[in-house]
């Protein structure tokens, strides 16, 4: 059976999972983390970087580190997301050539879906050295409210890195998996999810026989930790200015700064009542003088500040919970997830809303990654006594005269499913109808997202009102929507297969996974190289070190002096093949480094 | 010992499907008598059984599918035990008990949980097993065997859970079987032309269960079987008293001599078998073969498991041919609801005047329980005799006796009582305003007199009967044509059809839903034609005979039909369009 790896591609970070002799286990990356920042950065050099890296390096290189990629994910260039994003990030977001969202880093311009596999390629990496071989299959996870095109874009990224996406679940649910896996329970369970960029709330049902059905799902894909931080800055940023008068959002560095101390200071909130923030020298005045940043913020301002925030979310469990005709005391557990849930005011909301105090055995950074390894598992193993019932977050429809949205398959419905709908003309004598695929849940039809369009043409004509189009909407168990239409005349019908696109054209899409595997390779060999380099150097002063000693003894006999100039023709040819970046020479030369550094050391050790 | 039977007031079980239970025509009728409001005497008198009536309100308690007996625990609606093998055909009239159940039941899974697969003739064709996928074979089988009823399932079949079910159970069996037809059972996995067919299943039973676990979405499913079961239990009625009556009749029939192929059944054995009163599947399609060939059904199918129920019930057990099940021999035209056109030409034996009279001389002897000699014996063993679930044979005796005793009274006073007491019995069905029971009755009175009045009467109230359950069919097919059931809608609205026949808009809409089901278009043509006949004035009805001719291939008097409608209204754009795409 084919080991597969599951993500949890998160706003702020990510964390890599999988299922070992039945066990989820997280990897940690090679620093020993367990999660890695969703931080990628382009050096002056352009050396690229991705994690810890990536964000050690951020303050001075702001203008060329992205984060917090998955919030412009799968997003059209003209979304109100994307605007604000474009006002308030420390790198330049541009249009790309579809109405999609590219990223500038020095002179080149990324699409999201790239930027997004830099990271997944990171995890990916941390697998293979984890597992000692390469893996390909995995499960990623998205927000439970992501729709089709932040879904395909995701799995585009996915693809770019090298990796057979064999399923994207939701985090919610992944979540829910994990805290059921294993442990034979029947039980209706909340996900309260609240991470770096999005909420989520996923109402479950976990059955016998390792049935995991979704009952509902809601959220906000733009309210997560980014937004609790953007108002401790906005709050210091005005304290800054009524003191100073000086705006500190005008220099990217020290917003980064602030940012970085924002977000320290928040999570310290989560155990202290109160922290000092100090950022010296953060400004210049205009005088020659350095302003200093030192401010106490204490819990209290901080959950006054985001009070609303937090409200927000318990809105949005109120509504699902009513949309799912449940009532509070139905819910048998509330899980918590994602680390914004570490925050007290948090814990204390959901507990109050739900009646009961959240569930504290599962990981919040973990859980999601732990959940989609299982699915992963899930899928490949017949024997695997889990399966998971999920349902589709929005409803999708076609557009309707007036363009008003009309709903075909309404939101929380289980998948595998299918719908469909009657409809009619809406001019006298139309011999043809365009059908627009959308997915959303506003009324007007601009609100909500398109999929996909296609005409059927021929209808006889008739004075409004009197054709009959059958629209029918499927959605198989792998999430591929097909509608169809069909003139219930004369049978005529017209059908698509609902491709999300990720605002990539096929093409596109193919050079960059042609790019990235170049890439893959360029630096998969570098690092090789590097590692040579590595031995060689370490071989070579070994060498050095030892050669006055070796010249002594041998100088003082007749044998070993072809010895002598046999190594340091070595040594030269190292130095050359190091200079011309050679790796295959290198390697060779290894060989010869290390059996003259044996015999030197046999030489030393022998000598009297 | 014997209860006041003045005192007692059965009522009727809603959650009970009385469909499901081994009952025969006796106890149906009895059942259909059955209002909450008439006592047990009155339906003693009602249904011409007095005191016998008890021992079968007794039974129909114990089975669950009545209530408001004194002394009597509802037994949970189980289904009967698994019928016994079938006694070797033509063997001697073999004991009662021994004789396959006329009324295995109508839903059986081949495994005990899961959805309720119809026995049937196999429906998928032998090469779409033999697609090669990654599927055990025994998988195959069930996906297939339960893909091809899945229109015809209840949403309780479908997730093979009792009426009464309560939300958990339906829970508990919708998590047994998701996972088993969920296509992520099968992951990358080659599953052919089975995945769709996997996730037709998967969405069939997420729909039951989602209907099912919500109060409001249940009670209207559940108003909508409601309907459904009424019309098709009143029609298995109706049904299964012919058919007990014909059999009855036939030996001496016979000699009269039909054409049918029909080899005269020894006279001997008293034909015991009941008819079925659970209806065939909604979607069962027409019974094919005619009532002769009975065992030829029977050896249907690879299948490992026991025959069908229905028409196979009498295989070799009973002499008697067994009838169609899909739709009844039509008999008189008024009495039966079924349409004649559903009947395989096989099936309609032609018959004299005076076999038509014979039978339903004989059909009110079986309802009053005598009338005639010739029927005691049969009194001896009624109908139930043939129930495998029978459990207790002592007060089945004691109510045959208590018939006996009746019958031997009723020969003393022969047919004036009777007729009074139908038509008593008539006259009250009608105070209450039912029909079929008025039409019962009376029909019964008319086949013992002749006298004109009463024949009109029963006519009439026929004629007022079918119109009932005609409507009842309009509103079951109307449902479900708002449903997108096409198949279904046609059925039920070519019932509706037969029963108001001069209603223009009724086999319009039949012949609507016949083409759209893509079903019997001669059947189609002929509705539409009848709906233009009735009123020729309009187009609409000439252009929907002109679909129902494009649809059987008959360009040309499609065109002569739409040519018609150009004369009424040369304006209308559906005719133009229509004749424009014919050229």
């Amino acid at each position: 059976m084919e080991r597969v790896i599951g993500i949890d591609l998160g706003t702020t970070n990510s964390c890599v999972a999988i299922v070992e002799n039945g066990v989820p286990t997280v990897i940690p990356n090679r620093g020993g983390y367990k999660t890695t920042p969703s931080m990628v950065a382009i050096t002056e050099a352009g050396k690229r970087l991705v994690g810890h890296i990536a964000k050690r390096q951020a303050i001075t290189n702001a203008e060329n580190t992205v984060f917090a990629a998955k919030r412009l994910i799968g997003r059209k260039w003209n979304s109100p997301q994307v605007k604000n994003a474009v006002l308030t990030s420390s790198y330049r977001i541009v249009e790309g050539p579809h109405g999609d969202v590219r990223i500038q880093l020095r002179n080149k311009q990324y699409s999201v879906p790239e930027i997004s596999a830099m990271v997944l390629q990171e995890m990916k990496t941390i697998a293979d050295d984890y597992l000692g071989h390469p893996v390909t299959k995995a499960v990623i996870t998205v927000p439970a409210y992501f729709n089709d095109n932040q879904r395909q874009a995701t799995k585009d990224a996915g693809q770019i890195a090298g990796l057979d996406v064999i399923r994207i679940i939701n985090e919610p649910t992944a979540a829910a998996l994990a805290y059921g896996f294993g442990k034979n329970i029947e039980k209706l369970v909340a996900v309260y999810d609240l991470g770096g960029g999005t909420f989520d709330i996923s109402v479950l049902e976990i059955g016998q026989n390792g049935v995991f059905k979704v009952i509902a799902t809601a959220g906000d894909t733009f309210l997560g930790g980014e937004d609790f931080d953007a108002r401790i800055i906005d709050w210091f940023v005005q304290q800054f200015r009524d003191e100073n008068g000086i705006d500190l959002r005008q220099d990217r560095m020290a917003l980064q700064r602030l940012k970085d101390a924002a977000e320290k200071a928040k999570c310290e909130l989560s155990s202290v009542k109160e922290t000092e923030v100090n950022l010296p020298f953060i400004i210049s005045s205009g005088r020659n003088e350095a302003l200093h940043l030192q401010r106490v913020i204490s819990r209290q301002t901080l959950e006054s500040l985001t009070e609303d925030l937090v409200e927000r979310t318990v809105d949005i469990c109120r509504q699902t919970l009513l949309d799912a005709k449940l009532g509070k005391d139905e819910v048998e557990d509330v899980v918590l997830v994602g680390g914004m849930t570490r925050m007290p005011r948090i814990q204390a909301a959901v507990a109050e809303f739900f009646e009961r105090d959240p569930c504290k055995g599962v990981h919040p950074d973990e859980v999601v990654a732990l959940g989609a390894a299982i699915q992963g598992a899930a899928l490949m193993d017949e024997k695997q006594e889990m399966i998971l019932l999920d349902v589709t977050p929005h409803a999708l429809g076609i557009m309707t005269h007036g363009s008003y949205f009309e709903e075909i398959i309404p939101p929380n419905t289980t998948v595998p499913t299918g719908r469909n709908k009657i409809f009619t003309t809406s001019r006298d004598n139309q011999t043809a109808v365009k059908i627009l695929v959308m997915q959303g849940d506003h009324e007007k039809a601009e609100d909500n997202e398109l999929l996909g369009e296609f005409i059927l043409t021929g209808l006889r004509r008739a004075p409004k009102g009197q054709v009959e189009i059958e629209v029918n909407f499927e959605i198989n168990a792998d999430g591929i929507v097909s509608v169809s239409a069909k003139d219930l005349e004369t049978g005529q019908q017209q059908s698509i297969q609902v491709t999300a696109t990720s605002g990539l054209t096929q093409d596109e899409l193919k050079g960059m996974i042609e790019n990235a595997k170049e890439f893959a390779v360029d630096r998969k060999s570098s690092e090789e190289l590097e590692a040579a380099v590595q031995e060689a150097e370490t071989l070579m002063a070994e060498i050095e070190r030892l050669f006055p000693q070796v010249e002594q003894i041998v100088a003082s006999s007749d044998f070993g002096r072809d010895a002598i100039a046999k190594a340091r023709t070595i040594v030269q040819k190292a130095r050359q093949a190091i200079e011309r970046r050679d790796l295959t020479a290198l390697k060779e030369q290894i060989e010869g480094l290390s059996r003259t550094q044996r015999m030197f050391k046999g030489v030393v050790s022998k000598a009297p | 010992m014997a209860p006041d039977l003045r005192s007692i007031v059965p009522r009727v079980n809603p959650a009970c499907d009385v469909r499901k239970l081994p009952i025969g025509p006796q106890e149906g009728f009895v059942f259909s008598r059955v209002d909450g409001l008439t006592t047990a005497m009155d339906i003693g008198l009602m249904t011409g059984m007095g005191d016998a009536v008890f021992p079968v309100l007794v039974k129909l308690a114990e089975l669950g599918a009545l209530e408001g007996i004194p002394g009597v625990q509802a037994r949970p609606p189980t289904p009967p035990p698994p019928p016994p093998a079938p006694p070797p055909p033509a063997a001697a009239p073999p004991p009662p008990a021994a004789s396959p159940p006329a009324e295995a039941p109508k839903a059986d899974g081949a495994s005990p949980e899961g959805p309720r697969i119809p026995r049937g003739r196999q429906r998928y064709k032998p090469e779409e097993l033999t697609e090669e996928v990654d599927i055990e074979h025994d998988k195959k089988i069930r996906i297939l065997e339960i893909f091809y009823v899945l229109e015809e399932l209840t949403h309780y079949d479908v997730l093979g859970v009792p009426r009464d079910a309560d939300k958990k159970a339906v829970k508990a069996a919708y998590y047994k079987l998701a996972p088993e037809f969920h296509p992520d059972k099968y992951f990358r996995k080659n599953l052919g032309a089975f995945k769709t067919k996997m996730e037709s299943i998967f969405k069939r039973i997420t729909e039951a269960q989602e209907v099912l676990s919500r109060n409001q979405t249940r009670s209207e499913y559940d108003a909508y079987l409601g309907q459904r079961s009424q019309t098709s239990e009143i029609e298995a009625i109706l049904r299964g008293a012919m058919e007990e009556a014909e059999a009855g009749e036939r030996p001496v029939q016979r000699p009269i001599a039909t054409p049918s192929p029909v080899p005269p059944p020894p006279v001997a054995p008293p034909p015991v078998a009941s008819p079925p009163v659970a209806s065939p599947p909604p979607a069962a399609p027409p019974p094919t073969s005619p009532p002769v060939r009975p065992q030829t059904i029977s050896q249907t199918g690879a299948s490992p498991r026991p025959p069908v129920p229905t028409s196979i019930s009498v295989t070799g057990a009973s002499p008697r041919p067994a009838p169609g099940t899909g739709a009844p021999p039509p008999t008189d035209g008024r009495a039966s609801v079924a349409p004649r056109a559903t009947t395989a030409s096989g099936t309609a034996v032609p018959r004299s005047p005076e076999e038509e009279r014979l039978r339903k001389q004989a059909f009110a002897a079986k309802l009053a329980s005598g009338g005639s000699g010739r029927f005691a014996p049969r009194t001896s063993t009624p109908p139930a005799a043939t129930d495998p679930s029978r459990s207790d044979p002592a007060r089945h005796a004691a109510a045959a006796d208590s018939l006996r005793r009746m019958a031997a009274a009723k020969t003393v006073d022969p047919q004036k009582s009777q007729v009074q007491r139908y038509v008593a019995t008539a006259e009250e069905a009608v105070s209450k305003n039912d029909a079929v029971g008025a039409a019962n009755a009376y029909r019964l009175a008319a086949s013992v007199d002749d006298d004109p009045a009463l024949q009109a009467l029963a006519k009439d109230w026929t004629h007022r009967a079918n119109v009932v359950l005609a409507s009842s069919y309009l509103k079951q097919g109307e449902y479900e044509a708002r449903e997108g059931k096409w198949p279904e809608a046609a059925r039920s609205l070519v019932r509706a059809a037969a029963g108001m026949p001069d209603e223009p808009n009724v086999l319009h809409a039949a012949a609507i839903a016949l083409v759209r089901a893509q079903g019997d278009l001669h059947q189609a043509a002929d509705f539409a034609r009848r709906a233009v006949a009735a009123k020729p004035e309009s187009t609409s009805y000439r252009v929907t005979l002109a679909e129902v001719y494009l649809a059987a291939n008959l360009p040309l008097n499609a065109k002569r039909e739409l040519e018609a409608a150009t004369k009424i209204d040369a304006k209308d754009a559906k005719v133009r369009a229509m004749l424009k795409r014919l050229g």
